[in-house]
């Protein structure tokens, strides 16, 4: 594929999908040498530009939400032998959060809110949530490795090495 | 190999989870969990598609016009993934970088 071709095919990819997703059209701006610091730069000022870009226009209920995400990962910073908590553990780290509580506010059905905020965080990609368990996955990455690596490996070798078959 | 995550918080203030989601096919079942966007504003989520250009098999070389297609057709499946998993909002629809990588080794190749 040479670069024509490679501009060329973004570019359908581009027109393809332009009603459904934001392709950047940055190819031929960006040619990088991946082991080199002072290359990547111009990409990685541009990926920076786009975030803050993204960030100052997020509606404000999602910002607060997502000012939760720096206690996550300075909880699990503290505790890296508990990947998981339980719903009430979570109750209580939102309700210390000032902001959070500032925006909240006191109101009568926390639990409902407190939910938005898990479902928020779920879907920024900080912790795992689903509404029908009473506990959320605040370590995603030992998640993947340790649950989902388990069930990836899980075939006859897998099961003889760990004595489960005759 | 795997699906992994890692925090990291850049200009002081920006939190950034990066998922590296693993594009081998029997992590595709698993990729739903892990991304979900119900939200109805849609979320600001970058996706980045890496994609290799070199291949290591013989038949790679000798059908190159065959692998550039597989090529499109992985990205054309990993954008449908992203369009259908992520709710459109009206500020943002997803946002996707393609990533080329090796693209040294190819254009040497090619000479």
């Amino acid at each position: 594929m040479t670069p024509n071709q490679l501009t060329t095919s973004n570019q359908k990819l581009e027109k393809k999908y332009k009603k459904l997703v934001n392709i950047y059209d940055i190819i031929p701006s960006f040619w990088i040498d991946a082991r080199s610091t002072s290359s990547i730069q111009p990409l990685a000022r541009f990926v920076t530009n786009e975030i803050k870009h993204i960030l100052d226009h997020l509606p404000k209920v999602l910002e607060v939400c997502l000012q939760m995400g720096k206690v996550i990962i300075q909880w699990n910073e503290e505790h890296t032998n508990k990947p998981m908590v339980s719903w009430e553990t979570f109750e209580k780290l939102c309700a210390k959060n000032t902001n959070l509580k500032c925006f909240l506010g006191d109101q009568s059905n926390m639990k409902k809110h407190y939910q938005v905020v898990a479902q928020t965080l779920y879907e920024g990609g900080n912790v795992l949530y689903f509404e029908n368990l009473e506990f959320m996955v605040m370590d995603a990455n030992w998640f993947c490795h340790e649950i989902l690596g388990s069930l990836l490996a899980f075939d006859e070798s897998y099961c003889a090495a760990l004595g489960l078959m005759c | 190999m795997g699906i992994e995550k890692q925090d990291m918080i850049i200009k002081g203030d920006i939190q950034i989870s990066l998922w590296d989601l693993g594009g081998q096919d029997e992590f595709h079942s698993l990729h739903d969990l892990v991304i979900r966007n119900t939200n109805v504003q849609g979320i600001a989520s970058s996706f980045f598609l890496l994609c290799k250009l070199t291949c290591n098999k013989k038949e790679c070389k000798d059908q190159l016009d065959e692998y550039c297609t597989e090529i499109m057709n992985e990205l054309d499946y990993w954008i449908k993934f992203i369009a259908s998993n992520t709710r459109l909002s009206i500020e943002f629809t997803p946002h996707i970088i393609i990533i080329f990588t090796f693209c040294d080794k190819i254009y040497q190749d090619l000479k």
